[in-house]
């Protein structure tokens, strides 16, 4: 059975000028101890995915589906519920480390919070649960780093100090948004290397436009564009042999691969096209695929596609 | 869509008091200070607010007084947020040591209380309303001119910015047609705001006795009306009507203020939905 | 641990705020026409002995080069001599300084209480933003602030004197002083409504910004942060948000209680408190030059004072300027 099984997701936000749908429809799944990347550019939805599990919307956002997790619907979960799921059961690590801790808290007091709100740590037990996951990612000298402020830090520290105090209620699921944006590129080898090790038995959702972060770290890949999920299969296959012309897109314009960026702006949400999204981009678009919107269909061995050309 | 209502009626208002100001000689059935009826007579249709202790009419009064208040309290602003304005833009997009020296010279002058010693220079000077309104908007603008840097500074290190000047564009072209109407929004809001503060503030000063005996405002005429005893005689239009006439214009301004930075502010917005 | 270099600096510039202060008033008083202390003198009585004039000169040093003069004038601002009212005829400082405590009888408890009041309702409001119950507080403290303060002195006193009657009508205490002596109680009654304005000024002034903080700081990464680890509203609030929101309102309001100084002039002319603020008025009225200067300094030691001791706390609060980063 899935860990989380999401059924017919949509979000949208009112705003004043209306209503902006910003995810439309998505039906996905994680299986305990995989590893899934939900890869696109920014805009398309994906952070409001992460979000949206996590039910830290903004007022203003009208969430409509399922979310199933081991067994229950937590978006009808009521907010006590969710106080105790959040952290302790589905923790998350937030993008732009800079921004995610409290500047004016000590490293080892937002560490210790999660702590004491879950587990029955207490005094020198919470300390030295601070400093065994300090030290578990690699932070030297724990007892001293742990009384130091934010700022203090890297950002490289910063985000290890982040996965630590989403670690620290051994969390069934960690939702991992951008881990390492911000970073310089060695630094950020080194987190991907330490987030591999870390993650190594847990399941995660990682959100990222990085391909490279995602190739590193998930087992499975989800394509997210315009609020769609339109291409899904295991990272390594997905990769080698992508199917919709938006991941072989994706794909091409990677510095790896030679830095042919797809041509035109992915649309704004509430303007989407009417037939295929990716339709005014796509270089095999055919004359049906202006009209008829598709649908996630399987293709082969555990892949999805939404593509008219596979129908 | 309330605040929009809300500030267009106060446009409409502002306005009002304009026309009132531009237009007193037509209005004004009487001289601001000549002596045309009995003392302490209450309204009739001679005079439609009566008069005061001397028996000035205090319609007229009220319509020649709109004059000193209203040019001290936007001339004051409009120079002050003028200057804040340029010196912001110069500073925040040459930087350097200029930049830095007059950063520290502000850091100074800012703990210094404005109005205070606005209230020594006029004592001293005993200069007529334009020229304090000058001084007010000079100490005025030492307050502003950070609040227009910094947004500046950043405007300046922008790709745009950067992209005009690669293009050969001139500093003073990119200063006044790229950096400044971006800057437009913040500088209204400003604008509003301190018109309405140093309005309110003129008045308040000319009610503790900033002008001469002979210059005729709102906040003298409160003065008057209040150490005359017009509370314990409760002769209401006496006191009243350049009261409310403040109330009345320095709400205008205010809620103008405010929806106006709501609608350029859009982190206060996406809170009010 | 506080930074020991920035603590420096921040001294340096409130001394050097304060010189700039003392350097105008020299200007102006020695602009003035004909010298300073032969008009006070003149203000006195028409006849000018020789000595007393020699004696003035000799202090004040008028018969020296203006830059000693100048000198000399720094020095005596710093002994406390801040020269002579001519509306008086006393010495400026100590009149100020008495002045001061009556002042102070309203100020002081108007700003604990206005800044503790301002804060509660701000952060109150910002959290809950947008809401109705916020958007009604926040519309009546932008139509009261609007209201200038003076006008809302005389209003008070029209409806809680002259038509209520439940307070005096102004001054500092009843006629009964003449018999009795000063009575605390007596004061106090006189004090309450001008205390409670300016308490409603102050709170006013301080929940505009409060609010604003506590906006910002919800918005915020690190507070999705802290929902995301589970933590309930409450302890969001307090625990993460609080902290944040309040460290800017240091240095706010200090600016906030800065101003105050104009809406307490207005509030103790309209009361007739004896205070600096009715001071100010009577010595602008009467235009009288070295005790409206005297004033003005007063005014800049107060702000400069309160804008240093906001700087020093700020830097022992907040961590990053502690460490002495930015």
């Amino acid at each position: 059975m899935s860990l989380l099984a999401i059924a017919d997701l949509s979000v949208q936000f009112e705003s004043r000028s209306g209503t902006v749908p910003v995810l439309d429809h998505i039906d996905f799944a994680i299986n305990t101890g995989e590893r899934v990347a939900l890869i696109g550019e920014s805009g398309c939805g994906k952070t409001v995915f992460g979000m949206s599990v996590m039910r830290l919307l903004p007022s203003n956002a009208r969430i409509t589906g399922s979310a199933l997790y081991a067994g229950r619907d937590i978006l009808r979960a009521s907010e006590r519920e969710m106080q105790q799921i959040r952290g302790k059961k589905i923790a998350m690590i937030s993008q732009n480390s800079a921004f995610a801790l409290n500047p004016v808290l000590t490293v080892g007091d937002q560490i210790a919070e999660s702590l004491t709100l879950h587990t029955s740590c207490r005094g020198e037990g919470l300390e030295r649960e601070v400093i065994r996951l300090l030290t578990s990612l690699g932070i030297e000298r724990p007892k001293e780093n742990m009384q130091k402020y934010p700022h203090e830090f890297s950002g490289g520290m910063r985000e290890r100090i982040l996965i630590a105090m989403a670690l620290a209620c051994n969390p069934d699921l960690v939702i991992a948004d951008e881990p390492t944006s911000g970073l310089d590129a060695l630094v950020k080898a080194q987190t991907l290397r330490l987030l591999k090790s870390v993650m190594q038995d847990r399941t995660l959702l990682l959100i990222t436009h990085d391909l490279g972060t995602a190739s590193a770290l998930a087992s499975h890949t989800a394509v997210l564009y315009a609020g769609e999920i339109v291409e899904y299969g295991p990272t390594h296959e997905l990769f080698r042999h992508p199917m919709h012309p938006y991941t072989q897109g994706l794909l091409a314009s990677s510095p790896s691969a030679g830095f042919h960026p797809i041509p035109g702006m992915s649309p704004a949400p509430g303007q989407v096209p009417h037939g295929c999204r990716f339709c005014p981009r796509c270089s095999s678009a055919m004359d049906r695929c202006n009209s008829t919107h598709p649908s996630l269909k399987k293709s082969g061995n555990n892949r999805q596609v939404r593509c008219l050309r596979y129908d | 869509m309330t605040r929009n209502i809300l500030l267009r009626v106060s446009v409409a208002i502002l306005f009002l008091y304009f026309a009132v100001a531009l237009l007193a000689p037509f209005i004004a059935p009487y001289g601001a200070t000549a002596i045309v009826g009995a003392p302490l007579q209450p309204p009739d249709s001679e005079h439609l607010l009566g008069t005061n202790n001397v028996g000035q009419d205090i319609f007229s009064q009220l319509v020649y007084g709109s004059q000193v208040t209203l040019i001290f309290g936007f001339c004051s602003a409009l120079l002050s947020v003028s200057i804040s304005t340029c010196a912001g833009i110069v500073l925040g997009y040459y930087g350097g040591s200029v930049d830095e020296v007059v950063c520290r010279v502000l850091d100074v002058l800012m703990p210094i209380p404005i109005f205070p010693l606005l209230i020594v220079l006029t004592t001293f000077f005993n200069p007529g309303v334009v020229q304090v309104s000058i001084v007010m908007g000079v100490l005025g603008s030492i307050h502003g001119i950070r609040l227009i840097r910094a947004p500046a500074l950043s405007l300046a290190e922008t790709p745009f910015i950067e992209g005009a000047k690669s293009i050969g564009a001139s500093d003073l072209r990119i200063m006044s047609r790229h950096i400044l109407p971006n800057l437009m929004p913040i500088v209204t809001v400003k604008f509003v705001t301190a018109s309405q503060h140093f309005l309110v503030m003129g008045v308040g000063l000319s009610f503790i006795g900033l002008w001469d005996t002979m210059t005729v405002d709102w906040g003298s005429m409160i003065q008057n009306a209040y150490s005359g005893g017009a509370l314990s005689l409760g002769l209401w239009w006496w006191i009243l009507p350049p009261g409310l006439a403040v109330v009345g214009i320095s709400l205008a301004l205010a809620l103008a203020g405010y929806s106006l930075e709501e609608s350029f502010n859009p982190r206060l917005e996406v809170n009010r939905i | 641990m506080i930074d020991g270099q920035y603590l420096l600096r921040r001294i340096g510039y409130s001394g050097a705020a304060f010189f700039v202060c003392v350097s105008i008033t020299f200007f102006i008083l020695h602009l003035m026409p004909g010298d300073y202390i032969t008009n006070y003198l003149l203000s006195l009585s028409n006849t000018l002995p020789k000595e007393v004039v020699a004696q003035f000169y000799q202090q004040y040093g008028l018969d020296r080069p203006p830059w000693e003069q100048y000198l000399i004038y720094i020095y005596n601002i710093l002994q406390g001599q801040w020269g002579y009212s001519y509306q008086y005829g006393l010495p400026v400082f100590p009149l100020i300084m008495e002045k001061l405590t009556w002042s102070l009888v309203i100020l002081l408890p108007a700003v604990l209480f206005g800044i503790i009041i301002g804060i509660v309702l701000g952060a109150w409001s910002g959290w809950r933003s947008g809401g109705k119950k916020d958007l009604a507080l926040f519309n009546f403290m932008i139509v009261f602030r609007a209201i200038p303060e003076f006008w809302w002195a005389i209003m008070a006193v029209w409806v809680f004197a002259f038509s209520l009657q439940w307070f005096p009508l102004g001054g500092f205490s009843s006629i009964s002083v003449l018999d009795s002596g000063l009575d605390p109680w007596d004061v106090l009654y006189h004090a309450i409504l001008p205390i409670c304005l300016m308490t409603s000024f102050v709170a006013t002034g301080n929940y505009y910004v409060m609010r604003n903080s506590m906006i910002a700081v919800i918005g915020e990464d690190y507070i999705t942060t802290a929902r995301a680890k589970g933590l309930d509203e409450h302890a969001v609030l307090w625990n993460h948000a609080l902290k944040n929101a309040l460290l800017p309102m240091v240095t706010m309001t200090t600016f906030q209680v800065a101003g105050i100084i104009m809406g307490n002039v207005f509030i103790e002319t309209v009361f007739s408190w004896p205070g600096i603020g009715l001071l100010t008025t009577e010595a602008l009225t009467m235009r009288d030059l070295p005790l409206l200067e005297g004033i003005f300094l007063l005014d800049a030691l107060m702000t400069i004072g309160a804008m240093l001791v906001a700087d020093i706390l700020v830097s022992y609060l907040d961590p990053r300027i502690r460490m002495g980063g930015q």
